[in-house]
């Protein structure tokens, strides 16, 4: 099948913002339900052993985890509609100890899951549109990208096309369902990076160039975990046309070359690593060469027919600047708090993001209950068009929320317990579930982040400290991330007992960097006290208005370093 | 002398089972049987016997101490498993009276 054929031309109206399946979806999907079905049947019958149904559950997001099955399902991009996230509401309700876990890759997680119970999930997930097909297995999960994507004052392209693209080019794709390990791409399409691009297998930053044409700058073998690697640039100008072409090549390279004898060696930046990235550019340009002609083409027509099912949302013709909102800023002062963390600048005048928080203090990062989501959900059609984001911080973003209703919006967030102010500070921790659900984990990540966030709970401190992020995983898998955390913490197996490595400086943004080692392991109870002698040295060396990862680069690990063995005597 | 006990996760719904008495599987750690160094290898023989059947996966032993409010698993992983997930104390397994939890 070409690419044209593959990626289907769309033909109906579609409503904001939601890419909106077709007749084609609609049975690809249920027939995998069904497959499923049967599969999970011959499981229980003992037609399938473990072995054998372990990797058919894996490839429809069926986790086994250390109290029940997990099921991860996917959210393209981070993207759903409200009436998406009332089914997400239901299935914890119905199927699920009523919550769920939004994850660091815009997707959501069951703890709870019977096996039994999993083909009706899923069938249920179908009829809003909705999967868990690629969020498990060596091959290609789902694309993530900006959540502010379509929104962003600063965006010069609208990712969410070319990443619906790609997954539509990735879903089932023949060559690519067993790759040597897994594989993720992001894209983005501001100059500053929030989908943390140069730290995914592939990362690709859409721009524009001088003619105003969109087109993509490649980056690859990024990735964190064991061997943590921050991206190459192999291609700084791709044309739409070849996008599929280019990422055709790039897998094949790898799906070619890289290892499948170590599973720790098994990703492509251990391959780019080895190879070098000039090398493995050469090797890809090669590929890439052998794949001309119309097959990998991508048509222009087919990105517009793609674009045009997303439905742009009817926004009003409004002044850049709400009288009321200024007047709301003005007199409430909690309000003016949450706006100045918990907003993002909006392409449309009079219109802004909000970012709903799902970080209470105290809170489990990233878990919201049924009655939440729902309530989300309500507000999603009330403010926003009927359209939600999943952040890779954890967090759902309604993306066109009218200035003027931002304060309506605000208020009706304090009920349900979702109205925090503090995105982008020290309690917007990201955390991976770690070992108190996970069976790869070798430390609890959630206590330490509510412990962390009890810690530094007050508003008015963590408004002062500014922006800095905690990221914790449990393992060295770095599902939260914590390489690139500005304080990142680590969970390791210390003789038996949980104990906590910190790093400091990392970031995932379009300057990426990896955190550098403040020192040994500590114990879980001493975890806040470290983060409080790091704090104390920034605030000691901080500049007027320099964020903690700038003072961090000025003056380098060592006052932190010296703070921390100060502590440890 | 070191103390074990099996376990496994139940096939159907992914719960966590304990081998008790009599070959049955318990959902509770409190009502697993504890075994010694010799007599672990049939239960573990029985727990295989169990995964062919198709009832439970992932058997395995665990080794435990005896606390005054019964037997306590000796890893962090362990305890979570048997007591359940420590940041949701509504979902714990142990009885509420029990000072056993991670």
């Amino acid at each position: 099948m070409d690419t044209a054929t593959q990626i289907r031309t769309p033909s109906a109206a579609a409503e904001a913002g939601i890419y909106h399946y077709d007749a084609l979806d609609h049975a690809f999907i249920t027939r995998r339900v069904e497959a499923f079905r049967e599969q999970v049947q011959r499981r229980l019958s003992g037609a399938l052993s473990e072995d054998e149904f372990k990797p058919l559950r894996l490839m429809n997001g069926l986790y086994l985890q250390l109290h029940a099955y997990m099921l991860r399902v996917a959210i393209p991009y981070g993207v759903l509609s409200a009436i998406q996230m009332r089914k997400l509401a239901h299935v914890a309700r119905k199927y699920d100890r009523d919550y769920g876990h939004f994850t660091t890759r815009q997707n959501i997680q069951f703890n709870w899951i019977k096996l039994e119970q999993a083909p009706d999930i899923l069938a249920e997930l179908a009829e809003v549109d909705i999967h868990a097909i690629q969020t498990s297995g060596n091959c290609i999960r789902n694309v993530s990208t900006d959540q502010f994507a379509g929104a962003a004052a600063d965006e010069l392209v609208d990712p969410r096309v070319y990443a619906e693209i790609l997954r539509q080019w990735s879903t089932d794709h023949p060559e690519f369902l067993f790759l040597p390990r897994k594989f993720k791409i992001a894209i983005i399409g501001s100059p500053q990076d929030r989908a943390a691009i140069k730290l995914h297998d592939i990362g690709i930053l859409t721009k524009r160039n001088a003619a105003g044409e969109p087109g993509f700058t490649i980056y690859v073998g990024g990735g964190l975990g064991r061997t943590p690697v921050i991206g190459s640039k192999i291609r700084d100008w791709l044309p739409v046309g070849d996008l599929l072409r280019y990422m055709e090549a790039v897998l094949r390279v790898y799906n070619a070359a890289g290892r499948r004898d170590n599973i720790y060696k098994a990703r492509i930046k251990i391959l780019v690593r080895e190879t070098g990235a000039e090398r493995f550019a050469e090797l890809v340009e090669q590929e890439f060469a052998n794949l001309s002609g119309d097959r990998f083409h991508l048509p222009a027509e087919v990105v517009a027919a793609i674009q045009s099912r997303f439905g742009a949302p009817d926004f009003a013709d409004l002044p850049a600047v709400s009288p009321a909102y200024q007047k709301a800023l003005a007199e409430n002062a909690d309000f003016a708090r949450w706006v100045s963390t918990n907003t993002h600048p909006h392409r449309v005048p009079g219109y802004i993001s909000a970012v709903i928080s799902l970080k209470p203090i105290g809170g489990i990062p990233g878990d919201a209950t049924s009655a939440q989501i729902d309530r989300i959900a309500d507000l999603a059609e009330q403010y926003s068009f009927g359209e939600l984001r999943i952040a890779h911080e954890q967090n759902v973003v309604l993306a066109h929320v009218r200035q003027d209703a931002l304060f309506s919006l605000w208020r009706e967030l304090e009920a349900p317990g979702i109205a925090t102010p503090n995105v982008g500070l020290i309690t917007d921790i990201i955390a991976c579930p770690g070992l108190d659900y996970c069976d790869l984990a070798n430390a609890r990540s959630i206590p330490i982040a509510q412990s962390i966030s009890e810690r530094f709970g007050d508003l008015d401190r963590q408004h002062d400290i500014g922006e800095l992020h905690v990221n914790i995983s449990g393992c060295i898998n770095a599902c939260a991330h914590h390489h690139v955390g500005h304080i990142g913490i680590l969970g390791v197996d210390k003789h038996g007992a949980e104990a906590y490595q910190i790093t400091l400086g990392g970031t995932a943004d379009e300057n990426a960097a990896l955190g550098q080692l403040l020192g040994a392991a500590v114990a879980a109870d001493e975890v806040p006290d470290v983060i409080e002698g790091v704090i104390r040295v920034y605030l000691a060396v901080r500049l007027p208005g320099e964020l903690f990862i700038d003072s961090f680069r000025r003056v380098g690990l060592a006052p932190f370093k010296q703070e921390f063995r100060d502590g440890q005597r | 002398m070191k103390l074990f006990v099996v376990t496994a996760t139940n096939l159907r719904d992914g719960a966590i089972r304990w081998l008790g008495a009599g070959n049955i599987w318990q959902p509770l750690l409190a009502n697993a049987q504890p075994f010694d160094a010799a007599g672990i290898v049939p239960a573990l023989a029985f727990g295989a016997a169990e995964i062919s059947a198709q009832r439970v996966i992932g058997v395995y032993q665990v080794e435990v101490r005896r606390a005054p409010d019964g037997l306590d698993p000796l890893s962090t992983r362990e305890r979570i498993r048997a007591f359940g997930p420590t940041v949701h104390p509504e979902f714990s397994y142990a009885p509420a009276t029990s000072g056993l939890g991670v």
